[in-house]
C-alpha cells in the first residue's frame, strides 16, 4: 500500500476510474466496431482478442518502464483517443472508399478494428502498472488496484448498460466517460462538488446536444438515401432509411428487411397456406410488420402474430405502414417467448426468417431444441416455413450445400415431414403431419385456388422454381453434411461462416485456419504445456508458477463467462437486454473475491480458488442442459458470481506468490499475463472450438486447464 | 519438369484420387435428369486456347478480352480459367461446366427471341470482371478447382438439347467470354443440328474474337451495367468503352441483340444516366433494340443496399420511351404493363407476359397481327 493514507485513497480512486474507463471504453468500442463493420462471431472473437492483447502489452510495457508516462498523461490520452477512435470507426467505411451498403471485407474490417482498438487498449493496460507504481508493497498494490478496478468496472458496466437501455447514444456515453475521467483524474485538484457539477453539466449537455450531431453523422453515412430515424436499442443500432417508396430497416449496418418487397412477403405469407389451406393463425418470427403490412389485408381471415423484441420498431412501423387489423406485434425475444408461455397447439403456421447464419444470435432459432419447442406450439397439421438467404436456383457450391444440409438435418431432427423449395431463397417446410407431402404440380395448381392475385407465388414462376432438376440438385446438396445444429454444438455457425468467407480471399484463408483446421487451438495448447512444464522445473518454481496461475485465472474466467453468455442466449433469452446484469454480477463477484482474498490471512489461496472454479465448471457441465428456461437467468448469475469469486481470489493468490518481496518487479506483468489468458479465452473456446467440438468438450478442456493449475500449485506450494 | 509443375501435378493427382472416391452420381427424376447423370469432378481441361500471342520477352498476352493479361509460365489470367504452360495458353474449363439448367428464355431475359422457348443454360467457373452485385459470384469469382464441375462435351450438350426438345443453348450465369472455345464449339455444332445459341454476356470482349464468334450465335444479350466510365471502374472492375464497342459490333453483325441495364439504387439510377443511355442506344444501335431495366436484389458485396424501387424503374421506362425507344421492359415486376410487348405503331399488345409465362401472342411472321408493322426479333 502507499505509505500515506492520502496516497492510498488516491490509488483507490485511480484504480476505480481505471475500471470505469476500461470497461466503458471496451464496451463502446466493441459495440461501434460490431455495428459499423458488420461484426460476426469470428470477427467478435478476433476483435476481443485484439483488445485484450493490447491491454496485456500496455501492461507489460508500462510495468517495465521505470519512468514511464505519467498517470495523468495516460488518462488524458485514453480519454481523447476514445472519442477519436469512435468517430474514426463510424467513418471507416467512407475512409476506406466503400459504397454505402457495401459489405466490408473481413480483412479490412479486422485491420480497422485492430488499429482502432489497439491505442485505447494499450493505454488502458498501461494504466494498471502505472497506478500500482504508487504503492510501496508491490503484492498489496497490485491486488488492491485489481480490487478497486473491479469495483470501477462494475459501476462502469452498470452505468453503460443503464444509459444504453435509455437509448443514450454510444458517442454521448463516451463523452460522459471522457469528461468524468478528465475531470477527476487529469484536471488539477478541484473541490469535489465542483468536479461533480462540471461532470453533470457535461452529461446534460451531451445527452441533449450529441444526438443532433449523431443525426448529422447518420445522414452523411447513408447519403444520398434519406434517413427517417436512427437510434440504438439494447439489441443493436437501428436505422430506417428511405429511397423513393422503399423503406429499409438497417440493423448494425446490415439491411434486415425492405418494404415493399412483394416477393419476400408472398413467399413468407402465402407458401405455407398452400400446404394447409384450412388454417388461420400465423406466427412470424421477425419484423413482419415491416414486411407484409400491405399483403396482410389480402388475407383478412388470417390472424398474424409477429414476434420481435424491439418495441421501438413497433411504434415506428405502425406510423410508417399502418397496422392491418389482423396483424399483432408481440415485443419479446423468441426464445424467451417460447420458454415462458404455454403455447401448446396455438398456431397453424410459423415462419422463421433465418437471416445471417454465421452468428450465434441468428443460429439459436435453428437449433433442434428450439424447433422442437416450435413444434409443440403448432396444431397437428401446422406448417413451419424456414426462409433461408441461400440461393439454390442455378448452382450450389460445396460450402453453401453444407450449410443447407445442416439446416435440413436440424429440421428433420424435430419434424417427421420436411420438404424444400430451391430458388433465390431456399425454403424449408416442415410439419408433424404429412400435409406437406404434396408434389410440385399440386402446389402449383393450388396457387390458382387462392382466391386473389399473386405476383410471384403462381404458375408463372413456380414452374421454373420447382423444376425436378433443381429439386434433385438441392436434394443432392442436402446429403453433403450430416451434422445437426444444436445448442451444445452450433455447427451451422461454422458452415455459415465458411460460406460467407468465400466472398473474399483473406476471409477464406482466415476461416480455414481458425474454423476448419484449428491450428490456433493446437498451437495454444502446445505453448501452454511447454510454459507449464518450464515453470515447474526451473528455479524459483513457486514464483514462476504464479504466472501460470495468472494465465489460468484469465483464461478460465473469460472462457467460462463467454460460454455462460452463449448458453443463456441460446436457451433462455436475449443476451443484449440482460447483458448488463450478467456482466455486473460478474464484476461484483470479481471485486468481492479479490476483497475477501486480500482480507484473508491465508497465503495459500491458489488451490482453494482453483477448486472453486473447478466446482463451478463441473456443475455447469453436468447441469446446463437441465435448467428450466425460466430459471436460466438466476442460474447463470449464480454461476458467473461463483466464477468471478474464484478468479478474484486466484488473482490475489498469484500476486502474493509473484510479488512477495520483489519491490522492483514489473508490476504490469501479472496483470498482463492474466489479460493474455483472457485474450486466449476470448477467441479459442467460443469462436474457434465451439462449432467444432461443442460445449461439453470445451468445458472439459477448461476443467483440464484448471486441474493442471491446481496440480502445479500443489507441486510448487 | 519444373518444380512448381511437379508439385502441382502431385498435389492435383492426390486431390483427384481422393475426390474420385467421393464422386456422387445423382439420378434425377424425369426429364433432363434421365438424359444425363452428372459426375462431379475436379479435373481441368487442357485444350489450347484461342486468341493469344507469345511475347518476345517470354510469356504470353491473352487477347480474348480488353484486360489483355500478360501471363508468365504456369500463371493464369485474371479470369482464372486460362493458364500459360511453356508459353502455350490453355483453357482449363473446356468441356467442364459447373452449372447447367433449363430456363425459360424470358429469364435471361430475351423477349424478342423465341418467346416461350426453353434454353439449356450452361456456365463454367470464372469471369473477367468482378461486379459487386454479381448474382453468380459463387462460380464467377472462383477458379475451376473451387467449383463442382462435370464433364460435358460439346456434342453431349447438343444431344441433351435434342433429346429434351430444347431449341436453344444459352451461355450464361458467369461470363461466356472466358469459356470462349467451349461456347464456340457447341454453337458451331448446334448450328448444324438446328439448335440456336444465345450468349448472355457483359460484353467485355475484344473485337477479333467477337467477330469470329458472332456467326455462330443467333442472339446476344449484353449486360450494359452503366453508361459511366467510373461505375465500370469502381463497381464492375472493367471499362465501359470496350463494352459499347462490342454492342455496336454485335448490332452490325446481324445477330439479334437485347440490352439489359441493372438499376442499382444510388449508384446508376439517376435520370441523367437513363437519358444518356437512351441517347446512346438511339444514336448507335437503334430505337428498335429492346432494352430491359432490371431490378437490383441485394447480393454478394452489395447485400446491404436496398432493392430498386419500382418508381425508379418506371422513371427509367418513361425516360426511354420519351426518347423514342420502342421496346422498353421492366424486369422483376410481374403484372406490370412493361413486362409485355406492345406494337409501337398501333399500341396493341403483341406478347402478354406474366413472370415467365406467355399468356398471349399476337405476332405472325414478325408482323403485328393488328396493323402488320414489322416487329424485330426472332419469333
Amino acid at each position: 500500500m502507499p505509505e500515506s493514507r492520502a496516497g492510498y485513497i488516491l490509488m483507490k480512486r485511480q484504480a476505480f476510474f481505471l475500471g470505469l474507463f476500461s470497461v466503458g471504453a471496451q464496451v463502446l468500442i466493441l459495440r461501434e466496431v460490431l455495428a459499423t463493420l458488420n461484426g460476426r462471431e469470428l470477427f467478435i472473437g478476433i476483435t476481443l482478442f485484439a483488445w485484450l492483447l493490447a491491454v496485456a502489452l500496455g501492461s507489460f510495457w508500462r510495468g517495465n518502464e521505470k519512468r514511464g508516462l505519467r498517470l495523468k498523461t495516460l488518462f488524458l490520452a485514453g480519454s481523447l483517443l476514445l472519442l477519436i477512435v469512435l468517430l474514426a470507426i463510424r467513418f471507416a467505411p467512407q475512409l476506406l472508399g466503400l459504397i454505402p451498403g457495401e459489405v466490408i471485407p473481413l480483412g479490412k474490417a479486422l485491420l480497422i478494428s485492430t488499429l482502432a482498438i489497439f491505442p485505447v487498449g494499450f493505454v488502458s493496460g498501461a494504466l494498471f502498472p502505472a497506478i500500482t507504481a504508487e504503492g510501496y508493497k508491490p503484492a498489496a498494490a497490485v491486488a488492491e488496484v485489481y480490487l478497486f478496478e473491479g469495483w470501477g468496472a462494475f459501476v462502469g458496466g452498470a452505468a453503460v448498460t443503464a444509459f444504453l437501455s435509455l437509448s443514450v447514444t454510444g458517442l454521448s456515453i463516451a463523452i460522459i466517460i471522457a469528461s468524468l475521467t478528465l475531470t477527476f483524474m487529469v484536471v488539477k485538484k478541484l473541490n469535489l462538488w465542483l468536479q461533480s457539477a462540471i461532470v453533470l453539466v457535461c452529461a446534460l449537455f451531451v445527452i441533449i446536444a450529441i444526438p443532433e450531431l449523431e443525426w448529422k453523422i447518420e445522414k452523411i453515412k447513408y447519403a444520398p438515401t434519406e434517413v427517417i430515424d436512427s437510434f440504438e436499442t439494447p439489441y443493436g443500432k437501428q436505422a430506417i432509411i428511405r429511397n423513393a417508396e422503399n423503406i429499409s430497416l438497417i440493423t448494425d449496418n446490415l439491411r434486415e428487411t425492405t418494404f415493399p418487397d412483394r416477393s419476400a412477403a408472398e413467399y413468407s405469407l402465402i407458401t405455407p397456406l398452400l400446404y394447409n389451406p384450412e388454417g388461420n393463425s400465423f406466427l412470424y418470427v421477425g419484423r413482419g410488420d415491416f414486411l407484409f403490412s400491405e399483403l396482410a389485408d389480402s388475407l383478412p381471415s388470417l390472424k398474424i402474430v409477429c414476434l420481435d423484441p424491439r418495441a421501438k420498431l413497433e411504434e415506428i412501423g405502425s406510423q410508417l405502414f399502418g397496422r392491418p387489423s389482423n396483424l399483432t406485434v408481440i415485443n419479446d425475444d423468441p426464445i424467451a417467448f417460447f420458454s415462458r408461455r404455454d403455447l401448446v397447439s396455438r398456431f397453424d403456421y410459423a415462419v422463421i426468417n433465418i437471416g445471417e447464419t454465421e452468428t450465434y444470435l441468428g443460429n439459436r432459432l435453428l437449433t433442434a431444441s428450439f424447433l422442437s419447442q416450435l413444434r409443440t406450439a403448432l396444431n397437428p397439421k401446422g406448417v413451419v416455413l424456414l426462409n433461408t438467404p441461400y440461393d439454390s436456383d442455378r448452382h450450389i457450391s460445396d460450402e453453401k450445400g453444407r450449410a443447407l444440409a445442416v439446416i435440413y438435418n436440424s429440421i428433420r431432427a424435430s419434424f417427421p415431414y420436411v420438404t424444400f423449395w430451391p430458388g433465390e431463397t431456399t425454403l424449408f417446410f416442415a410439419s408433424a403431419d404429412s400435409v406437406i407431402n404434396i408434389p410440385a404440380a399440386e402446389i402449383i395448381r393450388r396457387t390458382e385456388e387462392l382466391g386473389f392475385s399473386t405476383a410471384f407465388v403462381n404458375r408463372g414462376f413456380l414452374e421454373d422454381r420447382l423444376q425436378s432438376l433443381k429439386i434433385a440438385r438441392l436434394n443432392q446438396a442436402l446429403q453433403t453434411d450430416n451434422a445437426i445444429n444444436q445448442v451444445e454444438k452450433p455447427s451451422l455457425v461454422q458452415r455459415g461462416a465458411v460460406f460467407q468467407a468465400q466472398t473474399e480471399r483473406f476471409a477464406r484463408v482466415m476461416v480455414t485456419i481458425l474454423l476448419e483446421r484449428p491450428y490456433a487451438a493446437i498451437l495454444a495448447a502446445a505453448m501452454f504445456i511447454v510454459l507449464y512444464l518450464t515453470a515447474l522445473i526451473r528455479r524459483h518454481r513457486r514464483r514462476n508458477f504464479a504466472l501460470i496461475l495468472y494465465f489460468v485465472a484469465g483464461f478460465a474466467s473469460l472462457s467460462l463467462e463467454l460460454v455462460s453468455f452463449y448458453l443463456f442466449q441460446s436457451s433462455a433469452g436475449a443476451l443484449y437486454s440482460d447483458l448488463g446484469l450478467l456482466v455486473g454480477v460478474f464484476m461484483l463477484g470479481l471485486a468481492l473475491g479479490t476483497y475477501l482474498a486480500l482480507r484473508s490471512a491465508s497465503d495459500s489461496l491458489s488451490i482453494p480458488s482453483i477448486m472453486l472454479l473447478i466446482l463451478a465448471s463441473g456443475l455447469l457441465l453436468l447441469t446446463y442442459d437441465s435448467i428450466l428456461p425460466k430459471y436460466a437467468l438466476y442460474y447463470h448469475l449464480l454461476f458467473l458470481f461463483t466464477v468471478a469469486l474464484g478468479t478474484g481470489s486466484l488473482f490475489v493468490a498469484a500476486t502474493g506468490r509473484y510479488y512477495y518481496g520483489r519491490a522492483h518487479a514489473n508490476r504490469g506483468i501479472g496483470y498482463g499475463v492474466e489479460i493474455l489468458g483472457s485474450s486466449v479465452g476470448a477467441i479459442l473456446p467460443l469462436t474457434v472450438l465451439l462449432p467444432i467440438i461443442g460445449v461439453d468438450c470445451i468445458l472439459v478442456s477448461i476443467l483440464s486447464v484448471l486441474l493442471c493449475g491446481a496440480l502445479g500449485a500443489y507441486l510448487t506450494r | 519438369m519444373k518444380r512448381r509443375l511437379f508439385i502441382k501435378s502431385v498435389a492435383g493427382g492426390t486431390l483427384a484420387t481422393t475426390l474420385a472416391g467421393t464422386e456422387f452420381l445423382p439420378r434425377f427424376l424425369g426429364g433432363i435428369e434421365n438424359a444425363c447423370a452428372f459426375s462431379f469432378t475436379k479435373q481441368l481441361s487442357s485444350k489450347e486456347a484461342r486468341f493469344y500471342k507469345r511475347l518476345e520477352s517470354g510469356g504470353i498476352e491473352c487477347q480474348i478480352c480488353p484486360r489483355r493479361c500478360r501471363v508468365t509460365d504456369l500463371e493464369r489470367g485474371y479470369c482464372g480459367t486460362r493458364e500459360n504452360r511453356a508459353d502455350k495458353y490453355y483453357t482449363l474449363v473446356y468441356g467442364f461446366p459447373c452449372s447447367a439448367n433449363i430456363d425459360p428464355i424470358e429469364k435471361k431475359p430475351l423477349f424478342h427471341f423465341l418467346p416461350g422457348a426453353r434454353a439449356f443454360s450452361l456456365a463454367t467457373a470464372g469471369c473477367n470482371v468482378n461486379c459487386k452485385f454479381c448474382q453468380n459470384w459463387e462460380i464467377s469469382q472462383m477458379r475451376p478447382e473451387q467449383t463442382d464441375n462435370f464433364e460435358l462435351s460439346p456434342q453431349a450438350a447438343i444431344d441433351i438439347c435434342i433429346r429434351e426438345r430444347v431449341p436453344v443453348i444459352a451461355y450464361t450465369y458467369s461470363e461466356p467470354v472466358i469459356f470462349y472455345e467451349f461456347m464456340y464449339d457447341i454453337a458451331e455444332l448446334g448450328q448444324k443440328s438446328g439448335i440456336k445459341s444465345v450468349m448472355i454476356t457483359g460484353g467485355y470482349i475484344e473485337p477479333e474474337p467477337l467477330k469470329a464468334l458472332l456467326p455462330q450465335l443467333d442472339a446476344v444479350k449484353v449486360d450494359l451495367k452503366a453508361i459511366r466510365e467510373d461505375y465500370y471502374r469502381n463497381i464492375v472492375g472493367g471499362q465501359l468503352k470496350p463494352v459499347l464497342d462490342a454492342i455496336i459490333q454485335i448490332k452490325n453483325s446481324g445477330a439479334w441483340l437485347e440490352i439489359v441495364y441493372l438499376v442499382v439504387p444510388t449508384l446508376n439510377d439517376s435520370e441523367a444516366e437513363f437519358r444518356d443511355l437512351a441517347h446512346w442506344i438511339k444514336n448507335y444501335i437503334g430505337i428498335e433494340t429492346p432494352v430491359h431495366f432490371s431490378r437490383f436484389h441485394p447480393l454478394y458485396l452489395l447485400k446491404n443496399l436496398p432493392p430498386t424501387p419500382q418508381t425508379t424503374l418506371e422513371r427509367a421506362y418513361e425516360i426511354c420511351r420519351a426518347e423514342g425507344l420502342e421496346y422498353v421492359y421492366l424486369g422483376n415486376l410481374p403484372g406490370h404493363r412493361a413486362e409485355s410487348t406492345y406494337c409501337p405503331k398501333c399500341g396493341k399488345i403483341l406478347i402478354e407476359r406474366r413472370g415467365y409465362q406467355i399468356l398471349q401472342k399476337n405476332i405472325e411472321r414478325n408482323l403485328c397481327r393488328f396493323c402488320r408493322k414489322v416487329v424485330p426479333g426472332i419469333f
